[in-house]
């Protein structure tokens, strides 16, 4: 009869941990690859100062493999930098402008579907509250550009 | 005549143990040892989620310091410096010559807090009192540096050879912070061969002893970028 108690009380905790730890496992790790992959499309921005329809496909598709991204989850902005070293403001990106030296270019993405992790952890009620995958990258392009 | 307190003792031993040997009970063992197991896996899972959050953290801000050093080396000051095609080339040989580029100090700082602070900003985190800027130059063959932290006063000077410029940083890092608790120190000339400044238009910024909490945990650490301006005349 005891033994009973030890499944009732026991078997439940170390489920209850073990999914835990796998969605906090699995949030932590897609989060990584989702700030990496964001990571490496600014560089390419910040190396060439272009950023193609193409290249946007491509991220779109990559971050498709961690989560839903839409093409309309991915924010693209720019601006020039004052020379002060303040913006003003960031307008939206076409893909396919070139931009020029000195230029502020950013990246947001934010998933269309909250994590894994949110939804276990029952905060789902409040919109504020969801734990969704997000990333951001701001750069300055720093392509060589020739100047007398 | 044996002790009747000393027997009462040992028997209760006895009963103990033969309850956790019966084959009835036993439960609670399992109970005991279940919850031992879990309150284990529970703390390994807590330390494992703390420093993976200060990891994240950590590699957040490295990024950023990134993205803020190849922004702020752009800040290039162009009435200080010699800009202009009579200024551009040597007189004998006709070379191109990218001396005497200079970055301007202070937009190079507020530049540098901007792009930090668009691509990592928590709510109570700032790096304004950690950050300590140098910026170096080159004007007929000397390499000139300017180091500026906490928008006290810069240190300046003239050096013959780039390798010494690691000797002025950590000076300045002394100087500015003399009070702090790590004393870490800058290492960016290994030998004159694989010093990272050469002679031309730098940046580095270093960042002494940020705060960096993880789940329950905080951890102290120095991080430090460094970018070339990469310059070019037609």
């Amino acid at each position: 009869m005891n033994k009973i108690y030890a499944f009732i009380i026991v078997i439940p905790l170390i489920a209850i941990l073990f999914l835990k730890t796998m969605s906090f496992y699995e949030f932590d790790t897609k989060q990584r690859y989702i700030k990496n992959t964001v990571d490496s499309a600014a560089h390419k921005v910040m190396i060439t100062g272009v950023m193609t329809a193409s290249d946007k496909d491509e991220l779109i598709n990559k971050l498709g493999k961690l989560s839903d991204f839409q093409n309309e989850d991915i924010t693209l902005k720019c601006g020039y930098m004052q020379a002060d070293g303040t913006l003003t403001s960031l307008y939206s990106y076409v893909p396919g402008n070139v931009l020029n030296r000195g230029e502020i270019f950013s990246i947001y993405v934010q998933s269309e579907d909250e994590s894994t992790l949110s939804r276990m952890e029952g905060k789902s009620a409040d919109e504020n509250n969801k734990l969704f995958y997000k990333a951001k990258a701001v750069c300055r392009v720093e392509k060589p550009q020739q100047e007398d | 005549m044996k002790n009747p307190n000393k027997r009462t003792k040992s028997n209760t031993i006895k009963r103990i143990a033969n309850a956790l040997k019966s084959e009835s009970g036993g439960g609670f063992g399992t109970i005991f040892i279940g919850l031992a197991i879990i309150l284990l896996a529970f703390v390994v899972l807590i330390n494992i989620a703390d420093y993976s959050l200060f990891t994240y953290k950590r590699n957040a801000i490295s990024k950023a310091m990134d993205y803020a050093i190849t922004a702020a080396v752009q800040q290039i000051n162009k009435n200080q410096s010699r800009v202009g095609v009579a200024n551009g080339f040597t007189e004998g040989t006709g070379e191109t010559m990218l001396e005497g580029v200079e970055i301007d100090i202070d937009t190079a700082i507020s530049t540098f807090l901007f792009v930090f602070y668009a691509n990592y900003k928590p709510n109570n985190f700032s790096i304004e009192n950690n950050l300590l800027v140098c910026s170096t130059s080159t004007l007929d063959g000397k390499l000139s540096y300017t180091i500026k932290a906490n928008s006290e006063q810069k240190f300046d000077g003239n050096l013959d050879d780039s390798a010494l410029i690691e000797e002025k940083i950590n000076q300045a890092i002394v100087q500015y912070w003399p009070n702090a608790e790590d004393n870490s120190q800058v290492y960016i000339s290994g030998n004159p061969k694989t010093n990272m400044i050469e002679n031309g238009t730098y940046l580095f910024a270093f960042i002494k002893d940020i705060k960096i909490m993880g789940l329950y945990s905080q951890r102290n650490i120095s991080l430090s970028s460094f970018a070339g301006a990469k310059l070019e005349r037609l």
